[in-house]
């Protein structure tokens, strides 16, 4: 039974689908509220469970202090077929440092490889408080 | 800007026209909003029509809410997994509804794309003044419009 807006007929995706998609990508875009305005960077992630793991340099998005909220989204399309869908993920920026050690071991394990240069020491996990997902066109 | 540029994580920093002609050649875009002093992610439909990127609301959608005079960011980027190449365009801007008679007429033709609709719409643009795009992984020289 397929889960749809009645207004634009745009198909609801369920967050454990919502979390295939993301475990099957790794490049996704991150929105910060840079001085009330939001900028948008495309970074490379890997799941530590249902959290987004990234890495970074100090910047903008660090720079947002602890615990900010942000939101992340990844998405596809396809221009022919008119078809495509989107996730984001709203919740909290987490660094993950030495004091966790468990989660520090855990998430310094995964192939979060970025493809930018840099030294980008920053571990930060984004942990989700909202999932959502959207599907156009046909299926 | 000096010509192959670079920034500190080693990316290709692209000129504003370089940037222009990249958000010409796609459709998908996404708009960056804050709702409540919180940043969204809307991915949106658009074209760049005479350097504004330009794209479609519906009435009473989150994007409709978000886009009115407020300032966004718009990003477009294209990645290529294998290869580790790819690039992103981003704009920021103030958000201006096109309610202009003549002005609507000349975007009809512009054939803004249309995925979901439904209702009443408003026609919505963004200025690319302040834009900036990198590259990443080996560039391409750029296909020069209008090159023999």
């Amino acid at each position: 039974m397929k889960n749809r807006d009645a207004r634009t007929g745009i198909e609801w995706i369920d967050r454990d689908e919502c979390l295939r998609l993301l475990a099957g990508d790794e490049v996704g875009r991150l929105a910060v509220a840079d001085g009330g305005a939001a900028t948008i960077f495309p970074v490379n992630y890997r799941l530590d469970g249902e959290a987004i793991v990234f890495r970074t340099d100090p910047g903008t998005k660090l720079a947002q202090g602890p615990r900010a909220q942000v939101c992340f989204e990844i998405d596809h399309f396809d221009r022919q077929e008119r078809t495509g869908w989107s996730v984001v993920v709203h919740g909290r920026f987490e660094e993950v440092t030495a004091y966790e050690a468990a989660t520090f071991k855990r998430v310094h394990e995964l192939p979060v490889d970025p493809w930018a240069g840099g030294e980008k020491a920053h571990w930060v996990r984004l942990v989700p408080q909202r999932i959502t997902g959207r599907r156009v066109g046909p299926r | 800007m000096t010509p192959g540029e670079v920034d500190r994580n080693g990316l290709e920093v692209l000129a504003r026209a370089e940037c222009l002609r990249l958000l010409e050649q796609t459709t998908l875009g996404r708009v960056g909003v804050t709702v409540g002093a919180l940043p969204a992610v809307l991915p949106v439909n658009y074209r760049l029509v005479e350097d504004r990127i330009v794209f479609r609301t519906s009435d009473g959608s989150k994007l409709d809410a978000a886009t009115r005079n407020a300032v966004v960011a718009f990003e477009v980027d294209e990645m290529e997994p294998i290869g580790h190449t790819g690039w992103s365009v981003m704009v920021t801007g103030l958000t201006r509804e096109v309610t202009d008679a003549s002005e609507l007429e000349a975007l009809e033709l512009a054939n803004i794309p249309r995925w979901a609709p439904v209702g009443g719409e408003r026609i919505v643009e963004i200025s690319t003044d302040m834009i900036s795009g990198r590259r990443i992984g080996h560039a391409r020289p750029p296909e020069r419009r209008g090159a023999p």
